[in-house]
């Protein structure tokens, strides 16, 4: 018997070990397409030199929103807040917030089922910046009064405003932040191979069942290095940020989107689902003011494709910050690291936030 | 006692294969072209070419001086001045001069291209009076070319030397001979903000010779040699670094012909390389380039399944480079275009 209370004890204990502390006001927003998804509000800190406009904080594939608060007082939203900045950390589609309603109790009728359910994830990219982008920032700006936003954005949460502004004409947004953002994939890394082994299942499976796989992957005594090196680098990441990461911050995602992306694999281009919108080169239609983050041991928004998007951006401020140990940083930084590594507060923010306040007098 | 006797047969075996292993380069005929006449002069000044042939070449590879590189790490016999008149010449470019990884075994290139049966000229500036990358290149290769008998030459970029190589690409009439090239750590645009030729500026404002200690975490060359191996092993070692940095090509439209011409490249990357990072060197194909061109590349990385993260110095120092590295040019070289 008193083995099963130290086993449940133990279990409660790596539970609250694991769970983040910094809480904002969730609100459930809806699109223009019907869906329901989830944003998260923190206000500035009430001693703080206010900002001029909000910041909307966005995810990657696969990823949800509370990536970027796992660091709880070290985190990039907790940063943010105390720099004066109103903070929205962003859900897109398909995510596990939109299963719970405002006041945080399970509500069914939002969750995307596998193959029972009233919404699945069959969605695309191009859904992510038409539509759940659109609802964050109308939304925003209806609360704050603001006349625009500033957007920081990891991997595709970037990616999807290179689209918008670049596609789709969006004007509300002021300031861009992409943390590790690719918008092509000329050259594969061979350890994306792997993800050919997802091709059979994917056409049975209605879901890519990442986010299950990693959550599962959390409650076991298994580093997974070999696939997860390409996500991060171990280096800057320790036990309890994966523990976290795999737990709370990875999604499940849409086929289509994952179609998608493998169709730009080799490719210059990242392109619209019906391959009629060339995503890439139209980044040379935004000139809002954009900072481009790359860490140097990022696999996926690897520095030349970050270099890439730079050259072709019409902004006339731009500015790539890499991460780095030759510029002057820590430690070089991988994919996932940059926004949940443990040094960020240090290597990352300050850069991001420097460079923001410059912006938002 | 037989279990003794067996051991120690088993112990002079292994010692065998290991020496045998150690000097098996020790069949390469070095020729020293000065010694012979028949060093090359050019427009320039002279240039100095060391051969290392092999009987039956499959062909020649030419490799331009990597610059930074101590060149014993290209092949053994090139621990002494290869300049006798120009003694500063390898001290004042050699960077890990005091540093040498525990295995003296490691695979070096020419001598891994010997093996694998081609001739390999190693091309340097006599002096370093006028050093010029883009001289060079654009007038002095032709002449070297010129005197290689082989049908059949590789270029071979290696680290910063390699743009005198990519200005000789980009020129209009290169020598038919020339079939494939590669670029193992070379920049070749550096045309953007917080590069290695801006990094170098800021640096070179405050101090001619630029001296430190890798435990000195903020200045330049601790913060370009990256490699944490060797700061694992050597944590207090000084590094002196070149009193004369060549003059690197800012505009790299100079070498956008490259992509026109009719012709095979590897470009291969460390992942963690701060001298020649990735953005530099594939900054070169962003545009495209034309039928004619095939382009091939290696990231020397752990996403490419290798064993770590590759910087600048890994790509000419590590002891995973032959297996890592070198073969995959020896292979790509032995491949029909």
């Amino acid at each position: 018997m008193n083995k099963i209370k130290i086993i449940f004890l133990g279990l409660l204990f790596l539970v609250s070990c694991s769970s983040i502390k910094i809480k904002g006001e969730n609100k459930i927003i809806q699109t223009k397409d019907g869906w329901k998804i989830g944003i998260e509000k923190f206000e500035a800190f009430p001693n703080s030199t206010k900002k001029k406009n909000p910041v909307i904080l966005c995810h990657g594939l696969m990823g949800t929103k509370e990536y970027f608060k796992q660091n709880d007082e070290e985190s990039i939203v907790y940063q943010l807040t105390k720099e004066g900045y109103e903070v929205y950390v962003l859900d897109l589609r398909g995510r596990k917030s939109e299963g719970l309603n405002e006041r945080g109790e399970k509500d069914s009728s939002t969750t995307p089922g596998y193959w029972f359910g009233k919404i699945y994830n069959d969605y695309s990219f191009d859904d992510y910046a038409r539509y759940d982008v659109d609802a964050a920032i109308t939304y925003v700006l209806a609360v704050t009064k603001a006349e625009k936003v500033n957007w920081i954005g990891h991997s595709m949460g970037g990616m999807v405003i290179y689209a918008r502004s670049g596609s789709m004409g969006e004007n509300r947004i002021s300031n861009l932040v992409t943390i590790g953002s690719p918008f092509s994939f000329p050259f594969k890394p061979k350890k994306l191979d792997l993800l050919s082994l997802l091709e059979p299942p994917l056409k049975v499976l209605p879901t890519v069942p990442v986010g299950s796989l990693a959550e599962f992957s959390s409650w076991t005594p298994f580093d997974y290095y070999y696939f997860m090196s390409l996500y991060y680098y171990p280096e800057n990441m320790d036990k309890e940020q994966v523990r976290r990461l795999t737990r709370f911050g990875a999604n499940n995602e849409s086929p289509k989107v994952f179609k998608q992306f493998a169709n730009g694999m080799g490719k210059w281009n990242f392109e619209s689902e019906d391959r009629k919108l060339k995503y890439t080169d139209q980044v040379s239609n935004i000139t809002i003011p954009v900072l481009l983050v790359a860490g140097r041991r990022d696999h996926l928004g690897s520095p030349y494709i970050v270099r890439h998007v730079y050259e072709k951006l019409g902004s006339k401020d731009k500015t790539i910050m890499m991460i780095s140990r030759a510029d002057g940083h820590t430690e070089d930084y991988g994919h996932i690291d940059l926004v949940a590594g443990k040094g960020i507060v240090k290597d990352v923010v300050p850069g991001i936030i420097s460079w923001m306040n410059e912006r938002n007098k | 006692m037989i279990y003794f006797k067996i051991k120690k047969r088993f112990f002079l075996i292994l010692l065998t294969i290991y020496l045998v292993n150690c000097t098996s380069y020790q069949i390469i005929k070095e020729e020293d072209w000065e010694k012979n006449k028949r060093s090359v002069t050019t427009k320039i000044g002279n240039l100095i070419v060391r051969s290392f042939e092999v009987e039956q070449s499959k062909g020649a590879v030419l490799l331009f001086d990597p610059i930074f590189v101590k060149k014993e790490n290209l092949h053994p016999s090139l621990n002494l001045p290869m300049v006798p008149s120009d003694k500063t010449y390898l001290s004042n470019y050699t960077i890990y001069e005091e540093i040498n990884y525990p295995d003296k075994c490691r695979g070096v290139l020419i001598p891994y291209l010997n093996k694998r049966g081609y001739s390999v000229y190693l091309v340097s500036p006599e002096n370093l009076d006028n050093f010029s990358l883009k001289k060079i290149g654009q007038e002095g290769l032709k002449d070297v070319i010129a005197e290689i008998k082989d049908e059949n030459i590789i270029l071979g970029g290696v680290s910063l030397g390699g743009q005198a190589i990519a200005y000789y690409l980009a020129s209009a009439n290169i020598s038919p001979k020339i079939q494939k090239a590669f670029f193992m750590g070379t920049g070749l645009d550096y045309k953007y903000s917080g590069s290695l030729i801006n990094q170098i500026e800021k640096v070179s404002k405050k101090e001619e010779n630029i001296k430190c200690k890798i435990s000195e975490k903020d200045n330049l060359c601790n913060r370009l040699v990256n490699s944490l191996a060797i700061e694992k092993a050597h944590p207090r070692r000084a590094i002196t670094y070149p009193n004369m940095i060549p003059v690197l090509e800012r505009d790299p439209s100079l070498f956008s012909g490259i992509t026109n011409q009719n012709l095979e490249v590897l470009v291969i990357y460390g992942k963690l390389d701060s001298v020649s990072p990735e953005e530099s060197i594939l900054g070169l194909f962003f545009n495209g380039w034309g039928k004619g061109f095939v382009l091939n590349y290696l990231e020397a990385s752990t996403s490419s399944n290798f064993g770590h993260d590759y910087d600048h110095f890994d790509l000419f120092y590590h002891k995973s480079a032959e297996s890592e590295i070198y073969s995959v040019i020896g292979n790509w070289i032995g491949k029909k275009k």
